[in-house]
């Protein structure tokens, strides 16, 4: 199952955030698949997504995780699929529970990636 | 090489920001030839290294940019400063996903440059790596659209993205000052 758990981090809402944190959940799921949570379009690999399309993103660690949530499995093992919704000012990340270590590391490198995109906007502004 | 494409390019340039370049490098109808030469050196230097055709022509680039605008905005910030083919093509992979596996960089005050970034696929061995290499001191400016972080308290450098700074908000005026 896909918990309650929201994480907002605060982003510059364009494609590139996204982007951005997509490459880094890739440093933890190498195999990761996607799909367009709007549309339900599939995407195998990084290269296929097209960003500029997207405002929310299914990422599973990879084609098992994908599998089980498309046959509904409700015994999905936790944090097999993260939900990313991009807004004007803010990435959310919705997932089942993020004090795992490894979702602990991945939250914080996302946030972090996302951080430094918006310095680099106040730099400008400024 | 098309009228078409030299106003394919320029019209790129303005809708990403960048119509400072326009200004900074010259009559457009000398540099913009030049630039389209570039992309078709960088597409022959991605074949001779993967056997596999692809196109860098703005028609491309542009109709890519409706699926990723950003990366096409970030390629076209790496032209601006890339010395060579084999630069941009590596600008290019990372943002086919590739991953950023070492940097090394030497560098000796007016006497010696170089750089070599060497990449690989997320699934790659060690002994998988894409290697690209360049004497040229302008391509350490390539290096400031690395992402940087840390996994775990160690180095990660991640993708190539579009530097802000280089947006309409920096005046031809600006721009030419920091102009060879």
């Amino acid at each position: 199952m896909i918990g309650g758990t929201d994480i907002v981090i605060p982003a510059k809402g364009d494609p590139e955030a996204l982007d951005a944190s997509v490459r880094m959940i890739l440093e933890y799921w190498p195999q990761a698949r996607f799909e367009n949570a709007l549309t339900a379009e599939k995407y195998n690999h990084y290269e296929e997504l097209p960003f500029g399309r997207l405002s929310e993103l299914f990422v599973y660690p990879d084609a098992l995780a994908e599998k089980a949530w498309d046959q509904g499995d409700a015994n999905a093992p936790v944090n097999s699929m993260l939900y990313l919704i991009l807004s004007a000012d803010n990435m959310t990340v919705v997932l089942d529970d993020p004090y795992t270590n490894e979702m602990r590391s991945m939250l914080a490198l996302i946030q972090s990636s996302l951080t430094w995109e918006i310095s680099s906007t106040y730099a400008e502004a400024a | 090489m098309s009228q078409q494409s030299t106003e394919v390019l320029e019209r790129l340039l303005r809708v990403n920001k960048l119509e400072w370049v326009l200004d900074i490098f010259g009559p457009s109808d000398r540099f913009l030839p030049n630039w389209i030469k570039q992309l078709n050196e960088a597409a022959a230097e991605y074949h001779a290294r993967f056997g596999v055709s692809l196109s860098f022509t703005p028609e491309t680039l542009e109709a890519e940019a409706t699926k990723s605008p950003h990366k096409i905005r970030a390629f076209l910030q790496a032209i601006c400063v890339a010395s060579s083919p084999v630069m941009l093509v590596m600008v290019w992979r990372i943002l086919q996903g590739l991953k950023i596996r070492e940097i090394s960089m030497a560098y000796r005050e007016r006497d010696s440059f170089e750089l070599i970034v060497r990449l690989a696929r997320p699934e790659a061995e060690q002994d998988q790596m894409e290697e690209y290499k360049s004497r040229n001191v302008s391509d350490a400016n390539l290096l400031h659209h690395f992402g940087t972080g840390l996994i775990d308290g160690k180095p990660l450098f991640h993708g190539f993205y579009s530097d802000r700074l280089w947006d309409k908000s920096v005046t031809s005026e600006t721009a030419a000052a920091h102009s060879p």
